[in-house]
């Protein structure tokens, strides 16, 4: 027989100073006993950095604290059926670190279950949210209803199409947004995204030069080789003030066209940079990139592009400095 | 009487709810934080009043402070499987009662390395355990239980509350030193040990 402690005979700075000593999983574990248990584990601040929804076949719930990791699953089952996230319907959470069910003392629902985890790891920024390959199985609507907001949403390119859609129709206004796949037949209804000033946009599709001189996110990452004409027109519209709002971009340039030559910075008026100044920014971005140039826009900002020869394409990453 | 500026030599003595009285070095007596706040600058003109906690429970308490003495300065919390063959002996040799009679004094007397160690060692109990595990192992309180937990609170309040007369009592009859820092040093007492008495009351 197991050995019995009445913990709650002991003042409470005392049982505070007891769950102190426990790690994410246990101290949650302890928290769903009752809802002074879930007051005193939240009364430790232990606050999440992150919370990440990965759905697909199920949707797993991931608490990022400090270097430790809790994560929960939910809807594990074989059954192929349409699922609507009901908030009022009490389920259960598989724990990936215990490999073991979770149960609270009371019945939970997903919802339940979401306020919980917000309660407890004091989450007041919204999750990040991952729709990966089999999310179909999930009712939109319920998602958003279960979700609301998110601050990073990834779309996977395993998607359909109508379903990348639905995605973006019904969380519309994340902070970051990664795209991997356009799932747009008309030119301008992607670049309703590049317009967005999100913080941080990551796509993965074929883009134009329009589409690049549409954007108004602070921080862009483009995984499809442009010409490097393309870019060059970029730095021109740049210089004359395009994307105002850009403080970093990278992306590949396409260099296998050689019989053209080298026309990725043609007329363009690059200042060269001292090895000092390329060290520091080596430094404060943690790149190794040989070749560096500096540019300035009519109104006197500047930026550094950084390249590193891939051999059939240069990778460049664009800084503005402030 | 005993020198404010005391050295592991001077003993003090301690008074228990029994109403017997025990020595204790100046030494380990510093471990408490409560007791540095009282006295450790004015001197205890007398017996000091831990009358809230019997004998075998302070002089338990105590123990584990004479054998720290010369131990390294504390460190934060230590995993029990890092703990002197001493130490494990120290916490092997009390039944569950004088357990938590040690660590609500230790808590009350403020002393960080014990109460730490004590709280390490419940949560041993509960590692490893799903919430329903957890329950059993806690035997979570029935109503009657929250309502004689707050009547104890009620009553260690007010012995903390003697136990700070007693330090100003002392500290007014303390010539040696200058009248206003000791009636600050009072006050400061008292305020403390009322507001650490009402949280825990208000609980």
């Amino acid at each position: 027989m197991e050995p019995t402690f009445p913990l709650f005979r002991l003042p409470e700075n005392v049982i505070i100073e007891v769950i102190k000593n426990l790690s994410i999983d246990p101290l949650f574990e302890f928290s769903l006993i009752s809802t002074k248990t879930k007051t005193v584990a939240a009364s430790l601040g232990r606050t999440a950095h992150a919370v990440r929804f990965t759905i697909f076949r199920d949707v797993d719930v991931t608490v990022f604290y400090g270097s430790c990791i809790m994560s929960l699953t939910f809807y594990n089952d074989s059954f192929d059926a349409l699922i609507h996230l009901d908030s009022n319907q009490p389920i259960s959470a598989h724990s990936v670190n215990e490999n073991r069910l979770v149960r609270s003392s009371t019945p939970f629902s997903f919802n339940n279950w979401l306020d919980h985890i917000q309660s407890v790891f004091c989450c007041n920024k919204p999750p990040n949210v991952i729709f990966w390959h089999g999310n179909e199985r999930f009712e939109m609507e319920s998602l958003k209803n279960a979700i609301k907001s998110v601050d990073h949403l990834v779309v996977f390119e395993h998607n359909t199409e109508f379903r990348i859609r639905e995605v973006l129709e019904h969380f519309k206004n994340p902070n970051e947004l990664t795209l991997e796949r356009n799932p747009y037949e008309e030119a301008c209804e992607v670049q309703k995204f590049f317009i967005q000033n999100y913080n941080n946009l990551v796509f993965r599709d074929d883009v134009s030069l329009d589409d690049i001189l549409l954007i108004n996110s602070e921080r862009v990452e483009l995984s499809r080789p442009i010409s490097q004409k393309q870019f060059n027109r970029f730095l021109k519209h740049w210089i004359c003030g395009s994307n105002p709002r850009l403080q970093y971009m990278n992306l590949f340039i396409d260099t296998t066209d050689l019989i053209r030559g080298n026309v990725h910075l043609k007329g363009i008026e690059c200042m060269e940079m001292s090895e000092e100044s390329m060290k520091e920014i080596r430094q404060n971005h943690g790149i190794d990139d040989n070749d560096m140039v500096q540019i300035r826009r009519k109104e006197g900002t500047t930026a550094v592009i950084a390249m590193k020869d891939c051999e059939t394409f240069l990778y460049v990453r664009f800084y503005v400095l402030n | 009487m005993t020198s404010p500026a005391s050295s592991s030599e001077v003993k003090y003595l301690i008074e228990s709810s029994e109403g017997n009285t025990f020595d204790v070095s100046g030494a380990a007596l510093r471990q408490s934080n409560t007791f540095n706040a009282m006295f450790l600058n004015i001197g205890a003109d007398g017996p000091i009043p831990f009358t809230d906690y019997n004998e075998a429970t302070l002089k338990k308490v105590f123990e584990y402070c004479e054998h720290s003495v010369n131990e390294e300065n504390y460190s934060g919390p230590k995993h029990q499987d890092d703990l002197s063959k001493w130490d494990l002996n120290f916490f092997n040799e009390m039944d569950q009662k004088m357990f938590i009679d040690v660590i609500n004094a230790s808590n009350f007397l403020d002393i960080e390395r014990l109460t730490s160690y004590c709280c390490e060692r419940i949560a041993r109990m509960l590692r490893g355990k799903n919430t329903q595990e957890m329950i059993k192992v806690i035997t979570l309180p029935t109503a009657e239980e929250l309502e004689a937990k707050q009547k104890v609170e009620e009553k260690k309040a007010a012995a903390a509350k003697k136990v700070a007369e007693k330090a100003a009592e002392t500290a007014e009859k303390t010539e040696t030193l200058e009248e206003l820092p000791v009636q600050q040093l009072v006050q400061t007492t008292r305020n403390k040990l009322t507001r650490k008495y009402l949280s825990f009351s208000n609980e």
